[in-house]
């Protein structure tokens, strides 16, 4: 699941007509969209709002090692190597309150732009004293108020790799009052397409970390706790036997066919703990020959 | 699974990750500019970066960006008891890298650092400060690349070098350089020297892939011959010995290759050889175990005082089958067992 979180509306409206969305019950003031596999959430403007969207989103659907966090919206450009109506991908969030710096991890390539984003509490005019320090990096600056807070939020749950903060510039900060909500939802519109690919690489990259995880095999727990029951093991005996399986399944071993020999040969069901252990250790010895 | 991963993630070194401070450091710009087209990110600290709870080392081996970095507080440590020491009483090692461009299941590394990204110690006066020091009180044996590949990116830094050239200043100064690349560049580029230790980790084919982007065992032989004929001190390292399926005869086929590559002769001029099974310590192979299913972590090792390993007899019957494999090309006094050590 990607969980998307906006701002505003007037941002998410032209997602929310080009993919399938459907309404779910707001909660609180959040109101919700969801497709098979992406749940947008508005989460208003501001820190406190985007930290306790995420943490919301967070805490009712218990994200996995596969789900994505995407913080997607416009903002402000600080300087001119920012270009206005680009979509861009941040590299560093900077909380300007704190100073603390979150960096997501890049490893999943999105073929964007990069930029570093500086994350306030007030307007940027207000800011811009604070932030114009920065003149004169090798890098488009963007402004905004949410992203530092979603992030830490998200970051409880989130391992930095799914997290992406994707940002739009819609104006300079002194210009902001000229930006309508028309504007922006056309501004979004026309990047539908770069984020058309950017969902679709989203959609890859968590199908990759669902593959990855279910790299860690789990076998049948009834099986396994028949086969436990049968050799009568005591708890130190159980991880014993538990992780010869595992290194059984890992090295492609048929172990079911060993245990239902010893079965057929009247040898399991073990009569004592003692037995038990002798044949937990003739099992290990089949296993590491 | 590859090809989804391949077109996905960024390519390695695609992000170079600086510390604030080392931004205008003369050897941090030489860096940068052999990757014109890295994308170039300020940090305060590499451990900002290396340190995020939650990330996923396993892909970030396959996209690894680089982080370059100040290491402060003690920089040179003595070995642990795991260590092969090779009967050198003041044995050291120090860690110029965390982490590798190499990617060995069983690796150790895997469990101990939350990243799986490279970080790179750009201050190497500070090493050779510490070390200096040490030097004054007794001699020093020093690995200084046991827990990573510096020969792999000896280009990009050049510690190699400059370790070896402290050794010709500093007559109580030997170093042992580890290695499975097939690093004939580098051999060529050096003398000799009977205090500059090429150790190379040798493993049967069977072994080597769960080596992922190492050389084959041929390249490796390549430069080991390359190495001897130049007259550079080389040791050959069975370790860490893993128990494959069919590995006495996965050894043995490895024993054959290696005589038929270097040929007797050479053999006797290698300077030693040393065995040792796989062991770990308890707490990196949970960690290792949870990062990932691959069989030679999942084996049901022993716990022995804190360090998992084979059974005693399992981990006995595969060195002495090693150390008879060598002792036709080897005298019993050039082969060293970590397990006789401790
Ligand atoms: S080469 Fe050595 S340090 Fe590098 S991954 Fe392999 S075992 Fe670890």
């Amino acid at each position: 699941m990607i969980f998307l979180q906006m701002a505003l509306y007037c941002e998410a409206r032209p997602i929310l007509q080009h993919e399938a969305f459907h309404a779910m019950p707001p909660v609180g003031r959040f109101q919700r969209w969801q497709t098979e596999d992406m749940m947008l959430t508005l989460s208003g403007t501001g820190q406190a709002e985007a930290a306790t969207c995420a943490a919301v989103t967070c805490a009712m659907h218990h994200p996995t090692a596969s789900d994505l966090f995407v913080v997607l919206g416009t903002c402000a450009a600080l300087e001119g190597k920012a270009e206005k109506g680009r979509l861009y991908r941040a590299r560093s969030i900077e909380d300007l309150g704190s100073g603390r710096v979150f960096y997501p991890d890049l490893v999943l390539d999105l073929g964007l732009p990069e930029a570093g984003l500086l994350s306030g509490y007030q307007e940027l005019k207000s800011q811009k004293e604070r932030v114009w320090y920065r003149d004169g990096r090798d890098l488009p600056a963007l402004y905004d108020m949410e992203s530092a807070a979603a992030c830490a939020a998200a970051g409880h749950f989130f391992g930095p790799h799914q997290i992406v903060v994707l940002r739009i510039p819609s104006d300079s900060g002194d210009d902001a009052g000229l930006v309508t909500p028309e504007r922006i939802s056309d501004m979004i519109g026309q990047q539908m397409d770069t984020l058309d690919s950017v969902f679709q690489r989203l959609k890859a990259f968590s199908e990759l970390l669902g593959q990855e995880s279910a790299q860690v095999m789990e076998e049948d727990p009834a099986f396994l706790e028949q086969t436990e029951a049968a050799l009568r093991c005591s708890a130190s005996m159980s991880l014993r036997f538990r992780q010869l399986v595992r290194y059984a399944c890992s090295a492609g071993i048929a172990y079911r066919e060993i245990l239902e020999r010893y079965v057929q040969e009247g040898l399991l069901p073990v009569t004592g703990r003692k037995e038990g252990k002798d044949l937990l250790a003739q099992f290990e010895k089949e296993l590491t020959r | 699974m590859l090809s989804l991963k391949k077109n996905l993630l960024a390519e390695p070194f695609s992000h170079i990750y600086v510390e604030r401070e080392l931004v205008g450091d003369r050897r941090t710009q030489e860096i940068l500019h052999r990757f014109a087209h890295a994308r170039v990110i300020e940090i305060g600290h590499y451990k900002d970066v290396f340190c995020r709870p939650r990330q996923h080392t396993a892909l970030q081996h396959a996209s690894q960006a680089l982080i370059l970095a100040r290491k402060t507080g003690s920089l040179i440590y003595p070995g642990s008891p795991v260590c092969q020491n090779f009967g050198n009483h003041h044995f050291y090692y120090t860690s110029l890298c965390m982490n590798c461009v190499f990617d060995c299941q069983y690796c150790y590394l895997r469990g101990m650092y939350p990243s799986g990204h490279l970080v790179l110690f750009m201050n190497l006066e500070d090493y050779i400060a510490e070390l200096e020091t040490l030097l004054l009180e007794h001699p020093v044996y020093l690995c200084i690349s046991y827990d990573t590949e510096l020969c792999a990116l000896e280009n990009l830094h050049g510690y190699v070098h400059a370790f070896a050239r402290e050794t010709e200043r500093h007559e109580n100064l030997t170093i042992e350089v580890r290695t499975k690349t097939s690093c004939t560049q580098l051999l060529r580029s050096l003398p000799g020297s009977s205090r500059v230790i090429f150790a190379f980790t040798l493993s049967p084919e069977e072994v080597i892939r769960y080596e992922k982007k190492t050389p084959s065992l041929q390249a490796r032989l390549e430069a080991v011959r390359e190495g001897l004929d130049l007259g550079h001190t080389i040791r050959l390292c069975f370790d860490p010995m893993i128990h494959v399926p069919e590995w006495r005869k996965a050894y043995s086929r490895m024993m054959e290759t290696i005589v038929k590559e270097l040929g007797e002769e050479r053999l006797r001029h290698v300077f030693d050889f040393s065995i040792g099974s796989f062991r770990i310590s308890q707490d990196y192979l949970r960690a290792l175990r949870k990062s990932t299913d691959s069989a030679v972590v999942q084996y049901p090792f022993v716990n022995v005082d804190g360090f998992y390993q084979y059974p005693p007899e399992t981990a006995e019957e595969m060195e002495n089958t090693m150390t008879g494999l060598l002792l036709p090309y080897a005298g019993r006094d050039r082969i060293f067992r970590w397990r006789e050590q401790i």
